[in-house]
C-alpha cells in the first residue's frame, strides 16, 4: 500500500497520473533471437566450460577430490606415498608423475611464503608505511578521476 | 528443460515488459538489453516451474527488478559514493518547494500524445541515477517508501527525498512545454 500522503500530495498525484500515461517500451527486434540463440549455445557447450554447479555428479565429486588433493599438497598436510608395486605398473607412473608435480607447488608455495615472511621481518615501518599509503594513494586517486571523468561525460545534470 | 516452442512463444509475450521495466531502471539500452537476456536466461534455467504458471508475469518482472537493483548497486557504487555525499544529509522535505507546483484542480488535462510521451521519457532518462529509480520503483512498481528503502539500501528520508526532487525535477523540466504538453 502506498502511503497517503501522496494521495494529498498535488506534485505526487500529477507525476503518477502523467508516468502512467508512458507506453511499455518495445524490446529490440533481436532480443529473443539472441536469447534463443544463447539458450542453444549453452546447451551444445561441453561440461567444462559450464558453470562447476551445472558440471556431471561423477565430475563434481572427481573435481572436489583432486581440489582436495591439491590443497592438501600445498599447505603440506601429508602427501601420501605410492612407491612399491603402484610404481611399476603405468597407473603408478603417471600418479608418481602426478605426486611430483604436487611436490613442486608445495615448494614453490613453502619458498615464496618464507621469503615474504622474510622480506616483510626486514622491512623498516618508514618504508612499509610509505608503501602502504602510496597504495592507498593510487587507489583513491583513480576512483576519484574515474568518478570524475564520468560525471562530466555521463551524468545529467 | 523442455518446449523450446512454448518458451519462445512465452519469450515474445512478455519481453517488452521485461525490458521496459529494465530501461526505466537503468535508462541504458545496452544495460537494459543485457539484464533483459539475462532474465530470460533464468527463465529457461526455471522453465519446468514457470511453464504454464500464472505467476511467471510476476516472477519476470520481480527478478528484473532485482537484477537492475543489483546492477547499480555493483557497477555503479563507486559513482553513487562520489554523487551522493551532498543529498544523503538532505532534509526530508524542503520548505517552499509545494508553493511552486500548481493546485491539483488546474492539473486536470494532462494527457499526453505520442511526442509528449517522448518529452517525458527524455526527461526520465535525465534525471539522476538515485531519483529516476526511487520514482520508477515507487510509481511503476508500487513499491513503498520504506521497501524502496530496504531494497537499495537507503534511509527512508533519502528514498522521499529522492522521489520529492524527481517528481520537481520532471515538472520543472516539463514546465517550460507545458503548452505543448497541454499540462
Amino acid at each position: 500500500m502506498k502511503p497517503p500522503q501522496n494521495e494529498l500530495d498535488p506534485l505526487g498525484q500529477w507525476t503518477g497520473r502523467v508516468l502512467r500515461q508512458l507506453p511499455v517500451r518495445p524490446a529490440p527486434a533481436d532480443l529473443a533471437h539472441q536469447v534463443l540463440a544463447e539458450i542453444r549455445l549453452r546447451a551444445h557447450l561441453p561440461w567444462y566450460q559450464r558453470p562447476w554447479p551445472q558440471w556431471p555428479n561423477s565430475h563434481k565429486w572427481l573435481s572436489a577430490l583432486a581440489l582436495t588433493v591439491v590443497l592438501t599438497a600445498t599447505f603440506g598436510i601429508g602427501i601420501p606415498t605410492i612407491e612399491n608395486s603402484a610404481s611399476q605398473s603405468l597407473a603408478g607412473h603417471y600418479a608418481r608423475l602426478a605426486l611430483d608435480y604436487l611436490d613442486s607447488l608445495q615448494a614453490v608455495s613453502t619458498s615464496v611464503w618464507k621469503s615474504l615472511r622474510l622480506n616483510l621481518a626486514h622491512l623498516s615501518t618508514t618504508t612499509f608505511t610509505l608503501a602502504a599509503s602510496s597504495l592507498v594513494a593510487v587507489w583513491f586517486s583513480t576512483l576519484g578521476l574515474g568518478a570524475l571523468c564520468w560525471r562530466v561525460t555521463t551524468q545529467p545534470r | 528443460m523442455s518446449d523450446p516452442a512454448q518458451f519462445e512463444t512465452f519469450l515474445v509475450a512478455y519481453q517488452d515488459m521485461v525490458y521496459s521495466t529494465a530501461y526505466r531502471l537503468l535508462s541504458q539500452e545496452a544495460e537494459a538489453r543485457d539484464v533483459s537476456q539475462e532474465v530470460f536466461l533464468r527463465a529457461w534455467q526455471h522453465w519446468d516451474q514457470l511453464s504454464g504458471s500464472p505467476t511467471a508475469g510476476g516472477w519476470l518482472k520481480t527478478v528484473t527488478r532485482n537484477l537492475c537493483i543489483n546492477h547499480l548497486q555493483r557497477y555503479r557504487a563507486r559513482w553513487k559514493f562520489f554523487s551522493d555525499l551532498k543529498s544523503a544529509d538532505a532534509p526530508d522535505d524542503e520548505p517552499g518547494l509545494e508553493a511552486t507546483f500548481a493546485a491539483p484542480e488546474t492539473l486536470d488535462s494532462d494527457l499526453l500524445n505520442a511526442d509528449q510521451r517522448g518529452v517525458l521519457e527524455e526527461a526520465m532518462t535525465k534525471l539522476p541515477t538515485d531519483q529516476r529509480v526511487a520514482l520508477v520503483l515507487y510509481h511503476f512498481e508500487d513499491l513503498d517508501y520504506v521497501d524502496i528503502a530496504n531494497r537499495l539500501g537507503v534511509s527512508l528520508g533519502k528514498v522521499k527525498t529522492d522521489i520529492h526532487r524527481a517528481r520537481l525535477a520532471l515538472y520543472k523540466r516539463l514546465q517550460p512545454r507545458r503548452d505543448e504538453l497541454g499540462v
